[in-house]
């Protein structure tokens, strides 16, 4: 292209038909107006912006491989930013807003398999929105909703006007025992300051681990009520069995997170067997992880991003002071968090 | 590799300048004239012989002009942008016979039957998003649009005969005798289709894919094949005039096939090696053997591919090349670049 500079930033924006993404689009270009942003949208949205550069696309998934899941581009992304290109020093980043039934995988996926796309676009983020009236009745009847809220980097979660305090409690923590990762904001109108939702680097892996310190904590607590309620129940091995295939078939199809943390030097063989196993064979359900990893005779930090069958990993900086520890994070369907965790622990170093 | 002093020297005969990235470049069917589109939507009309430009649409199409194509008498020149709409222009005092909306908000593929389609003459088909509309040499419609459900129209090509039209979307190609609407022959993908070439002959069908393969159709007995190993996405595909040897692009090695007998499966094709960057752009003589080339670092090649000595000719220009494209009796080449330059050159 006319000269090798650094990739424009793309922003998805994802969420519920009426859960406030052309709101928050809108706003962003507003609040915007001195930088050129192209928009890309699937939906007939009501832009309201004189002066931008708006593309209507149509979704149009390309199927790789057979069809394998995790191989899924979106093709007319693909065309779209391949026209974008040529004139690239004419904008400043670009938004997409997908529709409420897209699913953000092949968005995703888009950008990290198509050469020429990678050439010239960095993702920056996935940015939800939930409708917090609403959510409550699509979480269990919409798979895309819950997907939604597993991809997401940031997530908005809007119209809390409409809704009590302890509705929106509620609501929080069901997202957030999907996804811990993500930041949240409650938001009226999606009425947000925009550095929370532009330049996040969520697919950045300097900054994969700038996670909320707590961050892990609702993935865990969710690990320590499984142990409450088997206690409960006197668990027993044949007991605590069946109850585990219950737990199974009541979330199935459910968007869950499994959160590790652990001291220990990992072996760098049975990492690397490991990690290429899972997502060898688990690929298609896992969303998104991340994680950063004392490896044994290491003494820099490895962090890891992925997507899917998609894994991005590579040392960071030494630890230095900080005590060696790991730290993981997994969002996906149907995860068998005591697989994962005793994977995780198969890997330590003796 | 051969010796520099054994090239032929170059002639640059003129150049022009568009104001940004050089999108679609057409020679007039009597090779007197260049038209050259920009993606800032400028449109340029060049007088062949001595670069002056006869035209220059300032915004053809706002947000970019992304296709040209000369009427077959040469008289009109027609256009097609991202300002959804599609133009036809008249060649010669520069103004606009018909302007209509193409379907969708980028209008990105145009091609005039060879041949005229019974009483309706030649036909300008016309693709923009999922949307394939006819219109006639005056610039109306002819017929309903088609809306080909959740495909985007990839590539339109008119060929055998000249009054069948290949269409290419993703997952399929499908052809069409306009003149006879016998029912279309189509040919499917596993592979998501970018691009399409059928060789002069009409027997073979090339197509470029998002895997950075190339699968080939004999279209008499529909035998499909692939050809695999390419560093980039092929999006470059250009056939001899004699329908033996295809030119792919797909990295900055070009690889020259022979298609005759069986086909090229299984065969090793020629390299064509010295481009330093990713070619971008083929194109052979339409009735020589020389075979142009231009990649993304500027640089342009002439060859000759059969020869032992098969570079003819080397010559660059200030941006990456978006096309080359041989003037209809082979003498001249024009070749655009992605800040606009326009440049016609020979070989000595």
């Amino acid at each position: 292209m006319n000269s090798p500079s650094t990739p424009i930033p793309v922003t998805v924006i994802t969420g519920f038909l009426g859960a406030g993404k052309t709101t928050l689009l809108n706003r962003i270009l507003t609040e915007n107006h001195g930088k050129r942003i192209a928009v890309i949208e699937n939906e007939f949205g009501e832009i309201g912006v004189d002066h931008q550069l708006v593309i209507q696309s149509d979704e149009e998934i390309f199927e790789l491989n057979n069809g394998c899941i995790c191989c899924r581009v979106r093709g007319d992304l693909i065309r779209i930013l391949g026209k974008l290109r040529q004139r690239r020093d004419k904008f400043d980043s670009v938004l997409i807003e997908t529709t409420g039934m897209a699913d953000p995988g092949p968005v995703a996926q888009t950008f990290f398999t198509d050469e020429e796309v990678k050439e010239s676009f960095v993702l920056d983020g996935i940015v939800t929105v939930v409708d917090a009236k609403h959510v409550g009745l699509h979480f269990d009847d919409m798979r895309e909703v819950r997907e939604q809220i597993g991809f997401a980097d940031v997530i908005l979660l809007n119209k809390t006007d409409l809704v009590t305090l302890a509705e929106l409690e509620k609501t929080e923590a069901r997202i957030r025992k999907m996804n811990p990762m993500a930041k949240l904001y409650r938001t009226e109108n999606a009425t947000i300051d925009l550095t929370k939702v532009l330049n996040v680097g969520g697919f950045d892996l300097k900054r994969a681990l700038e996670l909320e310190p707590d961050f892990l904590k609702a993935a865990e607590e969710e690990h320590d009520h499984d142990h409450e309620h088997d206690r409960d129940h006197e668990g027993e091995d044949h007991h605590e069995h069946e109850h585990e295939e219950e737990h199974d078939h009541h979330h199935d199809e459910d968007v869950t997170s499994v959160g590790i943390r652990a001291p220990g030097d990992l072996d760098e063989k049975k990492l690397s067997d490991w990690l290429g196993t899972l997502l060898r064979t688990k690929g298609q359900d896992i969303f998104r992880m991340k994680g950063v990893l004392a490896v044994k005779g290491r003494e820099m930090r490895f962090v890891f991003q992925g997507v899917h069958m998609l894994m991005d990993g590579r040392p960071d900086r030494p630890w230095g002071a900080e005590s060696r520890q790991n730290t993981l994070i997994f969002i996906g369907r149907n995860l068998d968090r005591a697989a994962l965790n005793e994977g995780f622990r198969s890997c330590l170093a003796a | 590799m051969i010796a520099p002093s054994n090239l032929r020297a170059i002639a640059f005969i003129w150049h022009g300048k568009l104001d940004d990235f050089n999108t679609s470049l057409a020679w007039s069917p009597e090779g007197d004239r260049l038209a050259a589109a920009s993606v800032s939507g400028q449109v340029a009309i060049y007088d062949a012989a001595q670069g002056r430009a006869i035209h220059l649409f300032e915004q053809a199409h706002a947000d970019g002009c992304d296709a040209l194509a000369w009427r077959p008498d040469g008289n009109a020149l027609a256009t097609a942008g991202r300002d959804g709409k599609w133009k036809l222009w008249d060649a010669t005092d520069g103004k606009v016979l018909a302007e209509h909306e193409a379907g969708a908000m980028w209008a990105e593929h145009l091609t005039w039957s060879p041949k005229p389609i019974g009483e309706r003459g030649h036909l300008l088909a016309l693709g923009a998003g999922n949307t394939l509309s006819f219109w006639t040499e005056t610039g109306e419609a002819s017929g309903e649009a088609i809306k080909i459900p959740k495909k985007t129209v990839t590539d339109l090509a008119w060929i055998m005969g000249g009054t069948s039209l290949a269409v290419a979307t993703s997952t399929e190609i499908m052809v069409r005798d306009h003149a006879t609407n016998e029912p279309p022959q189509t040919f499917r993908s596993r592979d998501p289709i970018l691009n399409m070439a059928f060789s002069p002959s009409g027997k073979w069908l090339m197509t470029g894919n998002q895997d950075c393969s190339v699968h080939v159709w004999n279209t008499d007995n529909g035998g499909e094949m692939h050809m695999r190993g390419f560093a980039a996405k092929v999006r470059q595909l250009a056939w001899h005039r004699g329908s033996r040897w295809l030119a792919t692009g797909g990295g900055p090695s070009i690889a020259v096939w022979d298609c005759s007998g069986r086909g090229p499966e299984g065969r090793t094709p020629m390299l064509l090696e010295w481009h330093p960057d990713q070619i971008s752009a083929l194109h052979y003589q339409p009735e020589g053997d020389w075979l142009a080339s231009g990649a993304r670092d500027g640089s342009i090649a002439i060859w000759s591919p059969t020869q032992r000595q098969n570079q003819i000719s080397r010559a660059k220009i200030a941006s990456g090349v978006t096309r080359v494209a041989w003037s209809p009796d082979g003498k001249l080449l024009a070749a655009t670049g992605e800040c606009g330059e326009v440049q016609v050159l020979a070989v000595e």
